[in-house]
């Protein structure tokens, strides 16, 4: 008989969300990585940091992505993995939030598209909503000492 | 809970690691205890931006960005940056009545003249704003740095 929670907690599934979650966040991680003065004007853009804790994150950010994609992907560290990527989804959708609330018009950066408009950009919202689901079904699989 | 956070803590060692000896070793350095040096506004009301050469490029990479050349076609024809479109200052109220809808599509407009102390893109930024246009960037280095950088130009290739 079909069993939805058995499915989620199948190995497969598990191991399908781990190369989506992993590849999506290795996909967002290149194009800053190349480019990271042009990664600091958009967390400028957001409005959210001060000047003097601009460039810091614009360096470190899209490296912990890459690792932590990475890391995810090829089974290491993978509740770990999971645990970061999870937080840089709730960062990411608490400033995207707070930057629809203020009305600002910012580009996003999130996978290196410049979004503008607040169309797109509750897009992005739900799509960050939406990645947390496979987050949260790895970070609770590995839970369990499975790693 | 003690063992994820020492799988964290391993995984962002290992980040910085990797960045900074990348950001050692980049063409593209950053110092991180640096203040953020702000973009030069052409005019706050508008919100118009200058963007340096690899700002450029790497919107030029990004699809729904517009480049448009505010010099004179003849100009434009001789050569122009890959992918931009004649929009000359002169023609402005011609070409915006063809092209305005089109404009408005964009997500990010770069505008360019013939060089750092040319005024027709930041005259053609202005007057786009001032027609509702969103997200205009001026690249302030203009034809001249894009030439003086060995990148690659078109010619006879009018939008």
């Amino acid at each position: 008989m079909f069993n939805l929670g058995n499915l989620l907690k199948h190995k497969t599934v598990i191991l399908s969300c781990r190369i989506i979650l992993g590849s999506v966040f290795i996909f967002a991680s290149i194009d800053k990585i190349s480019h990271p003065e042009a990664f600091a004007a958009i967390l400028h853009n957001y409005k959210l940091l001060p000047d003097i804790f601009i460039y810091t994150p614009a360096l470190f950010l899209p490296w912990i992505e890459l690792i932590g994609g990475s890391f995810l992907i090829a089974g290491i560290f993978v509740r770990g993995s999971a645990y970061i990527l999870n937080s840089l989804l709730l960062i990411f959708i608490l400033a995207i939030t707070i930057n629809l609330n203020r009305g600002i018009n910012f580009d996003c950066g999130c996978f290196s598209t410049i979004p503008g408009e607040n169309g797109s950009t509750y897009f992005l919202l739900i799509r960050d909503m939406l990645l947390l689901i496979p987050g949260a079904m790895i970070y609770l699989y590995y839970k369990k000492d499975r790693s | 809970m003690k063992k994820t956070m020492i799988e964290v803590l391993s995984i962002l060692t290992t980040a910085v690691v990797a960045a900074l000896i990348f950001n050692q070793a980049s063409g593209n350095r950053i110092h991180i205890f640096q203040n953020y040096e702000k973009v030069e506004l052409v005019d706050q009301e508008y919100n118009i931006e200058f963007i340096d050469i690899e700002i450029v490029r790497y919107y030029l990479e990004k699809e729904g960005t517009i480049v448009l050349d505010a010099r004179s076609v003849e100009e434009f024809k001789s050569g122009h940056i890959p992918g931009a479109s004649s929009f000359s200052i002169n023609e402005f109220d011609t070409l915006f009545k063809e092209r305005g809808e089109f404009l408005k599509l964009g997500t990010n407009v770069i505008v360019y003249c013939s060089g750092p102390t040319c005024e027709d893109s930041h005259m053609l930024a202005i007057k786009l704003s001032g027609k509702g246009i969103k997200d205009i960037f001026v690249f302030k280095g203009g034809m001249e740095e894009w030439i003086g950088s060995g990148y690659e130009i078109a010619g006879e290739n009018i939008y």
